[in-house]
């Protein structure tokens, strides 16, 4: 049992490097927040402000991505839209995980009647049609920022509340969830100290995934003129507006629509790269 | 003795109910065991020592589909009828169990020291810091090198070895007055065993603990454990001292488990003595004697009558024809 002087430490890791194909995704969403954050002290022009004389302007070094059909600054719509397409792709998805993940969690830990009545639940909200949940909701409580991330968050629930039930599932039935038990913890401690932990890293992972679907979701309802209301810019909104002059000024419509993509392209690559450094998990010899 | 026992268990019974009809996984198993003493219970894969004695704590109960019976005292309190709440706090304070495979019974995603801490900090009122310290202790007690640097490590940074001591510190952090050992070495290997084996002895006299070691292996059992009880089929079949009992077995199913027991005198390629059959389903299970069908000294009335557990003195066994018998 002696350990001599010369063994390595245990601690040092090898540094992993950072590929391409991290630093790209990696890079692009680091970008897109940073916009998105900082919009207001760019110097941008209002992204609101119209100049119908100069409607439909292609790309030049005067507008960078060119006019739309109204004559507003298109890199300035981008970029303000950005922050509308983050503030719900990152806040709906974080509603409807604390929600579900809740929900999800009690149903693997407690199983019986909690488990039965979840399970119900989730299949009520999974089997709703989600767009006309989602028209419903915003139609009837009406367009706000506020609405349209609580209407696509609590889409998100079912979701969320199956991954985390599947993943307690399985946590729940370790010998360190009877030790702690022994030990004398609660439901409560166990639920929050043992299995949570846990539950984390693939939770983060989902998450991610989650904040693209919610993008492209955010931008269908503002397709369907039920997202964000008019004057603020978001990415589907202006893909919608575009989509009147495709054959005269395809920027309108192509460029919010690529920057999306990019995004949400950008946001898959790293829920997967994230799913594949926690999933197989790498201690399990 | 002067005293009555640590752990009194008078007829535990744990039967699931399954799709082919109840289950008796446990059928009225009585025992005592007595402060600073070790109880090893040794059977196959099945034979219900690991649900007995997970049964004893509450850990295998109405919530997960058993029907439980019998009593179990701990220092004449009846841990079966104590509210949740009471015997949690008994459990953390008095009882300390080390489990099979310490690959699942550390969390992965908790520093060793908090894990060992933890207890401390539920039953013994320790704040953070106390409880960071003593665990260092700890694992310093189980002979893990570097504990202040190993205590901030994660379990997956250790080896299966190293794992079932932090398992180890864990059990005994609280000082418990019982430590359960449910095949602590099963998932180690060999030159790992004895060492795991020679520390739980050695915590259980320094801390006048009493144990419970839970083991498939007699050879295990052998010279660890003050008395024995063989288990199959759900039932104590034999009970007795260690050394009475590898002198003189009187259960069959105990003679032929000794016998399958490789020795060193035997001349080289000497074939083992297998036991032949199986262990019987234990939802289909007859009115006799569950060994019958493999039993060499079997009679008419093993397989019409259930031998009880019968004491001639202070060895206990389940046999109509028990070996030596002169019959």
């Amino acid at each position: 049992m002696s350990v001599s002087a010369a063994e390595p430490a245990v601690t040092a890791r090898p540094r992993r490097r950072l590929s391409w194909a991290l630093a790209l995704p990696l890079g692009w969403v680091a970008l897109v927040v940073f916009l998105a954050i900082t919009a207001d002290w760019l110097g941008l022009p209002d992204p609101a402000a119209q100049e119908l004389i100069l409607r439909r302007k292609p790309p030049s070094a005067e507008y960078l991505l060119g006019t739309d059909n109204l004559g507003r600054d298109m890199l300035s719509r981008i970029i303000y839209g950005a922050r509308t397409s983050l503030i719900v792709g990152l806040c709906a998805p974080l509603l409807g995980f604390l929600v579900g993940g809740a929900i999800g969690m009690s149903a693997g830990y407690f199983r019986g009647k909690v488990d039965l009545l979840a399970v119900g639940l989730i299949d009520i909200l999974l089997a709703f049609p989600a767009l006309v949940l989602a028209l419903t909701f915003t139609a009837y409580l009406g367009q706000s920022l506020f609405n349209v991330t609580l209407a696509l968050g609590i889409l998100s629930i079912p979701a969320a509340a199956r991954v985390s039930r599947a993943s307690t599932l399985a946590w729940a039935n370790r010998d360190f969830v009877l030790a702690a038990r022994t030990i004398g913890a609660s439901d409560w401690r166990i639920l929050t100290r043992e299995i949570l932990p846990n539950l984390l890293p693939p939770m983060f992972a989902f998450w991610l995934v989650a904040v693209s679907v919610i993008i492209v979701a955010e931008g269908a309802l503002s397709f369907l003129g039920l997202g964000i209301p008019a004057p603020q810019p978001s990415w589907g909104g202006m893909i919608a507006d575009g989509r009147e002059a495709l054959d005269v000024a395809p920027h309108t419509a192509l460029i919010p629509a690529a920057v999306m993509f990019v995004t949400v392209l950008s946001l898959n690559f790293l829920g997967d790269m994230v799913r594949n450094m926690v999933d197989p998990r790498r201690s399990s010899l | 003795m002067n005293e009555g026992p640590l752990l009194s268990v008078r007829d535990a019974r744990v039967s699931f109910a399954t799709a082919r009809g109840a289950l008796r996984a446990v059928d009225g198993v009585t025992f005592d065991l007595h402060k600073g003493r070790t109880l090893g219970i040794v059977g196959e894969s099945g034979s219900g020592k690991s649900v007995l004695v997970r049964s004893l704590i509450g850990l295998v109960g109405a919530d997960s589909g058993a029907e439980v019976g019998g009593q179990v005292l701990l220092e004449g309190q009846d841990l079966r009828t104590l509210p949740g709440a009471r015997l949690r706090t008994l459990l953390g304070r008095d009882i300390g169990i080390v489990f099979q495979d310490p690959m699942t019974s550390l969390n992965p995603v908790m520093k060793i020291g908090r894990q060992i801490g933890e207890g401390l900090q539920l039953n013994r009122g320790l704040d953070r810091a106390a409880a960071g310290r003593r665990a260092a202790e700890l694992l310093a007690e189980v002979g893990i090198p570097e504990p202040e640097r190993r205590a901030r490590q994660y379990p997956h940074e250790l080896s299966g070895g190293m794992r079932q001591r932090v398992a180890i510190a864990i059990a005994i952090a609280c000082e418990p007055k019982l430590l359960i050992a449910d095949e602590p070495t099963t998932a180690l290997d060999v030159t790992v065993q004895r060492q795991i084996l020679d520390l739980l002895q050695r915590e259980q006299r320094q801390r006048a603990m009493a144990m419970i070691l839970i083991t498939h292996d007699l050879g295990v059992a052998a010279g660890r454990a003050d008395d024995i009880m063989v288990m199959y089929a759900g039932r104590a079949v034999e009970m007795a001292a260690t050394r009475a009992l590898f002198r003189a077995p009187r259960m069959p199913y105990t003679e032929a488990l000794l016998r399958s027991l490789p020795r060193l005198t035997d001349v080289a390629h000497t074939r083992l003595a297998a036991i032949p059959g199986r262990p019987p389903d234990l939802a289909r299970r007859g009115g006799g004697c569950a060994f019958a069908p493999r039993c060499r000294y079997r009679s008419a009335r093993c397989d019409a009558e259930q031998p009880v557990l019968t004491r001639d003195g202070p060895h206990g066994f389940a046999c109509f024809n028990p070996v030596g018998a002169g019959a």
